[in-house]
């Protein structure tokens, strides 16, 4: 959420580039908190200076309705008594501008492997593991190569592992506002996950819940 | 005299003049009471002598007779009787009195002395027939009346030590229930910091004439609060509108950096780019920061220990540096600090000490070392390097916003020029200073003064 057009724009293609995750861009607050409140994030960037909702209103009106997303409060304004200030309205991070992109996509980072409660970059799952940082996969000794909405879907089952996803969930997830809903691409995709990861394997990791949803585990 | 005056308090001051003013009246009252009662008491004497001399001449009117007179007269009375043709016809046996012939003529007292006493006498004229005249002298010696005007002066005196005394005591008490309300007023304001200019003073019991003064001074409270908050707010718009503009050259360059990250040509051109907008960047925050005024911080002192430790933190964190590694960098502490309340707050410790390192990392030799020790009303903070030092002409120059030397550091256009003026300015609003000497063999001491105080 940030209403100077060209930071949004350059944080979008930054995530999108180097994360490959993807992005929602609000330019105002109000916009903002609908999107907060009715669409599910792993992280939620905010400029604290917003038109219309400022950003600690918006926050504090999150934190209200129990959105637990992490969000990183990217502003100005600088001072301990901001900072704390904050923190102390239910953010998880802070980064003063101007910011270094580094910085700002490794602390992104962060927040989703602590709100996934994955501090380790490395997610095991029986002999497959998923490195969140390199993007690195491998099951066995064998590397795995993914590329980007494949590795991304496998990450998010990876961080809800042993849950069930649902289909609309793993959609949100993958495809920013304006992607279409009632596509079928989450079959598709999971078709080729299960190629690649489950296929050579005795094993099997990724399972269909019928009428839920999908489930990355090792146990039966 | 005007300095003794000057270092006393409101009260003192008020006591002292209300006193000689006092004294002054006392012993104008003394005085002139005792001229009154020297007077009263020597027209008493002198009136007692006339009645009685009348008296003596009703007496030798009706007998003439010396043995008679002189059981009228006391011992230490002298009386006599002359007869301008005959002479003294009777006197008393202490009468020996020089000529009175020339005032004889007249009835009026004289003061003599006679065998060692004053007397005063008082002569007075009969005519006897056309040629003959008799004078009546009688006399009284002064001491009694002396005596009297003695006693009545010492009383005098000791009444007024008295009196001077307990209106002492009067007077300091009325003058500090009196001057209470506006003790009571300075107290309040004493408390003020600037976290309090949005209140107003109020207090019950104000006296009316103090009330304009506290009227006064709640207008100025908010005139100063209307103030900070404008600042405050420039502050903060200034920083905003300096940083937002920076942020979108920051991340546009960051991101085709990211997205061109195999292209060398590309990338470096963007990289050198990104320098320069890190190098306005760094002028934008030395700015804001050196036009800060008021505390960032509340807190308005630091003890000993926490001074040392936010010292040690900030070198832990430059010792990281690329730069520092090759350094030999120490710290050390000399004399003890423990009862000592420095003036200062974290923050400008940590802005002064880094910007200090930074400068003996970037311009200083291999060897740097931070010392602290006590001195007076003062701990000294010093950083010394074996660098270039700085030509003697400059020493105060680098102190100025954005003045570089350029004598020993040809490539100082890396330096923004602002870090040792802010570090000035932030030492100066505390009441300390910063200044620098050149070493010798070789290197450069920046000392930072930071007053404290003694808790003890």
């Amino acid at each position: 959420m940030e209403d100077e057009l060209k930071i949004a724009e350059n944080i979008k293609k930054a995530i999108e580039t180097v994360l490959s995750y993807s992005v929602d861009l609000c330019n105002d607050g109000e916009e903002g908190l609908y999107f907060a409140l009715n669409e599910s994030y792993d992280t939620i960037i905010l400029d604290l200076m917003l038109p219309k909702i400022d950003g600690l209103t918006l926050l504090l009106k999150l934190r209200e309705a129990c959105v637990k997303t992490p969000v990183l409060i990217l502003t100005a304004k600088n001072t301990e008594s901001d900072v704390i200030k904050g923190l102390n309205y239910g953010s998880d991070d802070y980064l003063s501008k101007p910011f270094d992109m580094g910085v700002l996509l490794a602390r992104i980072k962060a927040l989703i492997r602590r709100y996934y409660d994955k501090p380790n970059p490395l997610i095991k799952v029986d002999d497959l593991i998923v490195n969140t940082d390199t993007h690195l996969v491998m099951r066995g000794n064998k590397e795995i190569q993914l590329p980007n909405l494949e590795y991304r879907l496998l990450e998010y089952l990876a961080f809800n592992v042993d849950k069930v996803i649902s289909k609309n969930e793993l959609l949100e997830h993958l495809y920013d506002y304006n992607w279409e809903k009632f596509s079928n691409v989450i079959e598709v995709y999971i078709s080729i996950l299960r190629s690649k990861i489950d296929n050579d394997f005795d094993k099997k990791l990724i399972h269909t819940i019928r009428g839920q949803g999908y489930i990355l585990t090792d146990k039966k | 005299m005007i300095k003794f005056l000057s270092k006393l308090s409101l009260t003192c001051r008020v006591v002292l003049f209300v006193m000689l003013l006092e004294i002054l009246l006392v012993a104008s009252f003394a005085v002139y009471n005792y001229q009154h009662t020297k007077y009263e008491l020597l027209k008493g004497f002198n009136s007692s002598l006339k009645i009685k001399t009348d008296d003596l001449i009703k007496l030798f009117k009706y007998n003439y007779r010396q043995n008679f007179i002189k059981t009228f007269i006391k011992s230490d009375e002298i009386f006599a009787l002359y007869s301008s043709e005959r002479g003294f016809l009777m006197k008393s046996d202490n009468f020996k009195l020089p000529d009175l012939k020339a005032n004889f003529k007249n009835a009026n007292f004289l003061s003599f002395s006679c065998n060692g006493i004053n007397y005063r006498i008082l002569i007075k004229k009969l005519k006897l027939n056309k040629n003959d005249y008799f004078y009546i002298i009688y006399g009284r010696p002064l001491k009694d009346v002396y005596h009297e005007i003695n006693e009545s002066k010492w009383l005098l005196v000791y009444s007024s030590l008295i009196f001077i005394v307990i209106s002492f005591i009067i007077i300091i008490f009325s003058v500090k229930k009196g001057l209470a309300p506006l003790y009571k007023f300075l107290d309040k304001t004493k408390s003020i910091t600037p976290e309090d200019f949005n209140k107003e003073i109020t207090y019950e019991d104000c006296i009316n004439e103090l009330k304009p003064v506290v009227e006064s001074f709640n207008l100025l409270l908010k005139k100063a609060n209307n103030a900070l908050k404008r600042e405050k707010e420039f502050s903060e718009n200034a920083a905003h509108e300096l940083r937002t503009p920076i942020t979108v050259l920051k991340s546009s360059i960051q991101t085709e950096i990211l997205l061109y990250k195999k292209n060398n040509e590309k990338t470096l051109f963007l990289e050198s780019l990104l320098e320069d907008v890190n190098k306005l960047n760094e002028i934008c925050e030395a700015l804001l920061d050196s036009s800060v005024l008021t505390e960032i911080d509340s807190k308005e002192y630091l003890s000993f220990s926490e001074f040392k430790n936010e010292i040690k933190n900030s070198l832990s964190l430059l010792k990281k540096l690329d730069v520092a590694k090759s350094k030999d960098i120490s710290f050390m502490s000399m004399g003890s600090g423990d009862n000592l309340q420095l003036h200062t707050n974290i923050y400008v410790v940590r802005q002064i000490v880094i910007n200090l390192l930074k400068n003996a990392l970037k311009y200083g030799g291999n060897k740097i070392s931070l010392i602290i020790k006590p001195d007076k009303n003062f701990i000294l903070l010093s950083v010394f390097d074996n660098g270039y030092g700085v030509p003697e002409n400059e020493k105060e120059l680098i102190f100025e916003r954005f003045y570089r030397s350029k004598v020993n550091f040809s490539n100082n256009s890396e330096s923004t020029g602002l870090g040792l003026s802010v570090c000035k300015n932030l030492a100066n609003n505390y009441k300390g200073d910063i200044f620098c000497e050149n070493v010798k063999p070789k290197g450069i001491v920046f000392t930072w003064k930071v007053l404290c105080q003694n808790t003890k």
